[in-house]
Formats: C-alpha cells, structure tokens, sequence
C-alpha cells in the first residue's frame, strides 16, 4: 500500500504576462503522506496559493506530475477527472467572497452533490444538516442566506461545503486570515477536530508560522516558486538551516514582552536562483534547499545521496 | 518624570442620529507619555479606530464626539477649529493607515507625495524639498531613494509603500504618530522591519507612538502600555508586563490565548469563551462576549473601571444586572 496520497514532481506553473514569463512555481517535488497535515508558509507572491489550486488542477501546470491515490492526473481530461474530484476539496481565504449570496446555505452545501450525483435529494438534506451540526451552526442556519453570517461563521459553512463528499484530502488556502484573532482559534481548533474525526489529510497553506505550526505534522517553507526547506514541524522550528527559513522564525513577533528583541537575527533575503534548487536530506527528514547552504557541512556517509534532483 | 502628552477624558462617540444612534465608543479615557509607545488593542468592531481618529478630528460626517475631551499637549482637540486642526494634523501628530495602497496618491510620484507636509506646515522652499526627500527616502531604509523618487505607487510593493506611508509621517517631526494596524497586510519579514522604522523614530526624536493593533504578539515586542478594547470600552489597561503576566478580564487573556505560540505542543488554542471572571476570583460577575453582537437581546452592565493593583484596571460586568434589549 502506498503511504503517499499525493506525490508531486517537478511541478511547475508558469504565468505569462506583458512582461514576460513568470514562474509562479518552479519544479516543486513533494508528497504528503496519508493522514497528515502538510503546512506551507512563504510570503506573499511566494507560489503557495499556485501550488495548491495547481494540485487541485484549477490551474493547468506546465511541467511535472501530480499522482493522486496512485493514479497520475496531471492532464486527466476534466471529464474523466470529475469523479475524482469528489476526494479532494479546497477551503478557501475568503468566506465573504467564496460563498454564493444568492443561495441559501443549505442549497451551498447540496450543491456538490447536486453536481456528483451521489445522494438522493433526501440524503443530501439529511448530510447537510448533520454537518451543519458538526462546524458548530445550528439547523436553522439551514434556510438563511450568507449575509445573516459572521466571518467565522461563513468559514464554518465554507468548511461544511468541502466536507459534503467525504473528501479524503483537504487543501486550506489560508482559512483563517480574513478573520479576527479571537474567531480564528475557535476555526482552526474546528478544522483540527474534524480532521482528526474524519482522518483527513490536508494540505494547510498560510502565511502565519504560527497558525502552521499549530495546525501541521510537517512544514515546508515556499520562496519565490521554490521549495527551500521541508522538515517534520518541531525539526523545523528548532533547527530551521536556510537563511530566509531563520528570517522568517526570527521574525514573529513573541508574545512575551519580557523576551523583547530576544530572537532577532538580521532578515535575509536571497536572490531567486536560476534553477529549482536541490533539496538535501540533512538528518530527521528535514530536507533543505542545497543552493544556498554549504553542503559540505552536511556531506556525510549517510548524506552523501541527494534524495531527489 | 515624562509628560504627559495625549490625554483623553471619558470620549463618547456616536454615529447616527434619533432612533438610530451607535455608540461605537463609551467612556474611554487614555494618556500617553512622550517617549512612550501605547498599544490600543481588540477585534473589528472593538471601537479602536474611531478613537485614533477623533484624536485627529478625522470622524467620519455622521460620527462625532458627545462628551469628554481629548487634550494634547494641553491644548483641547475637540474645541479646536478646522483650521487649527489641520495645523497639527502631519505635523503634530501623524498617522499611518493600514490601507497603504488607498493613502497614497496615484498620480503622483511617491518623492513629491512624502514632502507635501513640509512644504504646508514648514513652508521649505521647493529648492529644498528634493534633498530633503531623498534623506527621508533613506532613513525608512531604501537604498536607491533617488530611483524611489520618481516611482509611482503602482511600482512599489506593499511593504515600500507602507515605508513611504512612514517617511510621510515622519517628515515633519511629530510629536505623535498613530499607526492604525500599519501591518496587517504585510509578511512577517516586511512587518518586522515596518515595526522596526516606527520604533527607531520613536527613539531618536522622543515621540509618542499611539499603536493600533489586534495582535498581542506585536504588543509584547513593541508597546510600553496596553489598553484592551471590547465592544468600545476599555475593559483592561495596564503596564505591558502586568497584562501578560497578570491578565484578569476573560477577554484579554482570550486575546493571548487565541495565539497559536510556536513552543506550545499542540496543546488547544484558548478563545475568549474559555475564560471567566469566576476564575481569576470575581463571583457573580459575568462576561458573555455574544452579548456584544448586534442581534443580542441581553446585555450585562460593565461597572466602572477598577484598580485592581497599582496602574492595572479591569472593567467587570455585573451578572445580576442584565437587561433584556428590544
């Protein structure tokens, strides 16, 4: 049996725009191994949100391979594709944009199975309201439309939405940043239940290191289209090696004000290299980025191999 | 002994009018020292913005000052003309919106755009205003202020354009800046270094920093003293040491909890709903944090703020008086 429910290679997705072609992502290899949670942190612009709808298949990539459950669907025509698509479910940034205004919420939540055609019309009811029960909404919200909600409560629904075709894989494209700090815990310890009912594993991209590192088993970190640094969450908190990776941890703010200054480190921003660079094992599954590092300090007996190229 | 420098007294501010008045801020009062670095913390809808901005006199036309006073540098605001207004408004007292990209002008390059104030309020000659510019250019960190000169905003990434927000602000040496969430749009790095321009000018000329924010990670790095809004009051103030480490109204210490850290291991994140008066030794007092949304019919009364240890107050609620709104 296969560990990994997505295998990415060399993926890469290129805009073109008046000024030339840009790399949104460039020769990204990755899997993400059943059950877990994969965070994704980079700044904006960095490809995170490109790598997730390209994985999705909303965009077209240029090259590489994307395996989903052991089947390749990097060109499957979307046709043949639609009955996979049931397995794999985006949840998006924006509640306020993502949800129809002109639907109820009941006929938001049907209408994956309306598309699919898995359920009869009284079955799809009847998973409506249970999951509706499930985000924490009550029945009623059933007939209303989305302006009567809050924030936090429309990502409830937009959760309750990715969550009607029993999805096995789960990409959350920043699900909490549009809302307030005090709704996002409520959200994301909701998005951590389910997933753990459920047995989920999901794909959790965000900007904020620590709302990744709350949610994620493992992290990879983004930098202008390429993957520079993946390791097993704790590995790569403490002991983040590529210089933006340090930049980025050295610089959230810590909530402590008698540690004030106590991390800063200066913030270094590297020139995007040429090519996608070579990620090397460096021990404990943490693979970092060998362009800008001295492989020398790593080149070990057991390290000696780059894993991929 | 530092003076004071910003003194709001019991402000009350409403919008609307006859049936439907809002109070978007009730009975607040807050000081700031020069030197000092205030943080005014809490969600949308808290009543944060609306009190830096009548500091300024900036209220939107169906928003206005009912009551209290703000006085700054013993001079009172809210009697002040529209004249005298825009004499200290950039001058004075300047403010940094979160909005970079709507505070600029579009159609104009971001060199002319940051000396605006000084040629109103110091009246430098245009001869002047060039290398003046440049200098500003470089101290909000550009390295090619002569190539940033001429850009338009639309060439400038978010994070340049919050440093030309900044470079504006400080160019005619204000007393006070507001910065109303200068950040929140910004990468972690960019937010660093934003945060970083606002306390290096602080220092040098011995400004104010008035700081508006909701998260209480930015508080602890920068801020001297806190003041935590909740559906437009104050609810707790105190030293920055003292909120984190004694905090007492369920909503603060919702506010850190909610903060996934990055040593936790795994353990739950907090809201505000997991917290109660009851705990930190208050009986009978109740905050119910959905009694503030807009459809609630119960509504508990706050008493008047306390002291509960020299310099840190908390505002409690009163369980047995609850009034059924509508």
């Amino acid at each position: 049996m296969d560990k990994h429910l997505i295998s990415i290679q060399n993926l890469s997705k290129y805009f073109v725009t008046k000024t030339g072609t840009h790399k949104a992502i460039d020769g990204i290899t990755l899997d993400i191994v059943k059950g877990e949670t994969l965070g994704i942190v980079g700044e904006s612009g960095s490809g995170k949100t490109t790598l997730g709808r390209t994985i999705m298949r909303l965009y077209e990539p240029e090259h590489g391979n994307i395996t989903f459950d052991g089947l390749d669907i990097t060109h499957m025509p979307e046709k043949k594709l639609r009955p996979y698509r049931k397995e794999f479910q985006m949840i998006f940034q924006n509640p306020y944009e993502s949800l129809s205004p002109r639907l109820t919420v009941g006929e938001i939540l049907e209408e994956p199975h309306v598309i699919q055609k898995m359920l009869s019309k009284e079955e799809r009811t009847k998973k409506a309201y249970s999951l509706l029960e499930k985000v924490g909404l009550p029945k009623t919200s059933y007939l209303k439309k989305i302006h009567e909600f809050s924030g936090g409560q429309r990502q409830r629904i937009g959760i309750a939405r990715a969550l009607m075709l029993d999805p096995k894989f789960i990409i959350a494209d920043e699900p909490v940043s549009a809302l307030d700090v005090s709704v996002q815990a409520q959200v994301l310890n909701l998005l951590k239940d389910l997933q753990s009912e459920l047995d989920l594993t999901c794909l959790f991209i965000s900007h904020d290191l620590g709302v990744v590192h709350y949610m994620s088993d493992r992290v990879a970190v983004m930098y202008l289209g390429h993957l520079i640094e993946l390791a097993p969450k704790d590995e790569l908190y403490r002991n983040p090696i590529h210089p933006y990776t340090k930049s980025l941890l050295s610089s959230i703010p810590i909530a402590d004000p008698e540690r004030r200054n106590a991390y800063r480190k200066p913030i270094i921003m590297p020139e995007k290299p040429l090519y996608p660079p070579q990620l090397i094992h460096v021990g404990n599954e943490h693979y970092v980025s060998a362009n800008m590092i001295h492989i020398k300090e790593f080149e070990t007996e057991d390290n000696r191999n780059l894993i991929r190229n | 002994m530092s003076s004071r420098l910003l003194e709001i007294n019991n402000l009350n501010i409403a919008f609307g009018s006859g049936k439907n008045v809002f109070n978007a801020v009730t009975d607040i009062s807050l000081s700031i020292n020069s030197g000092q670095t205030v943080a005014l913390i809490g969600e949308s809808g808290s009543g944060k913005s609306v009190t830096s901005l009548s500091v300024l006199k900036l209220l939107p036309a169906n928003g206005r000052a009912e009551s209290g006073s703000i006085s700054f540098d013993d001079k009172e605001i809210l009697q002040m003309t529209e004249k005298e207004m825009q004499k200290i408004r950039g001058n004075e007292i300047s403010m940094i919106f979160q909005d970079a990209i709507a505070s600029l002008n579009p159609a104009m390059k971001v060199g002319v755009q940051i000396t605006e104030g000084l040629k109103y309020h110091k009246q430098m000659p245009k001869s002047e205003l060039r290398a003046v510019a440049l200098s500003l250019l470089e101290q909000v960190g550009f390295h090619n202020p002569a190539h940033i000169y001429d850009q338009y905003p639309s060439q400038l990434s978010g994070g340049m354009k919050q440093r030309i927000l900044i470079a504006m602000a400080i160019s005619c040496k204000p007393k006070l800046i507001i910065a109303d969430e200068p950040t929140t749009a910004l990468d972690v790095t960019i937010q660093r270094q934003v945060l970083d321009l606002i306390a290096d000018y602080k220092i040098r000329e011995d400004a104010s920093v008035l700081m508006i924010t909701h998260d209480f990670g930015v508080v602890a790095e920068y801020a001297d003293w806190v003041y935590v809004m909740f559906g437009g009051r104050i609810v707790e103030s105190g030293d920055v040491f003292t909120i984190f480490n004694n905090p007492i109204h369920p909503y603060t210490k919702g506010l850190i909890g909610c903060i996934p850290s990055l040593e936790s291991d795994g353990e739950r994140l907090k809201s505000v709903y997991d917290y109660s008066f009851e705990e930190a030794g208050y009986k009978g007092r109740k905050f119910a944090p959905e009694t503030y949304s807009m459809e609630s019919k119960v509504y508990h009364a706050p008493s008047s703020l306390i002291e509960v240890e020299p310099g840190h107050y908390v505002r409690l609620f009163d369980e047995s008086e609850v009034t059924i709104v509508g």
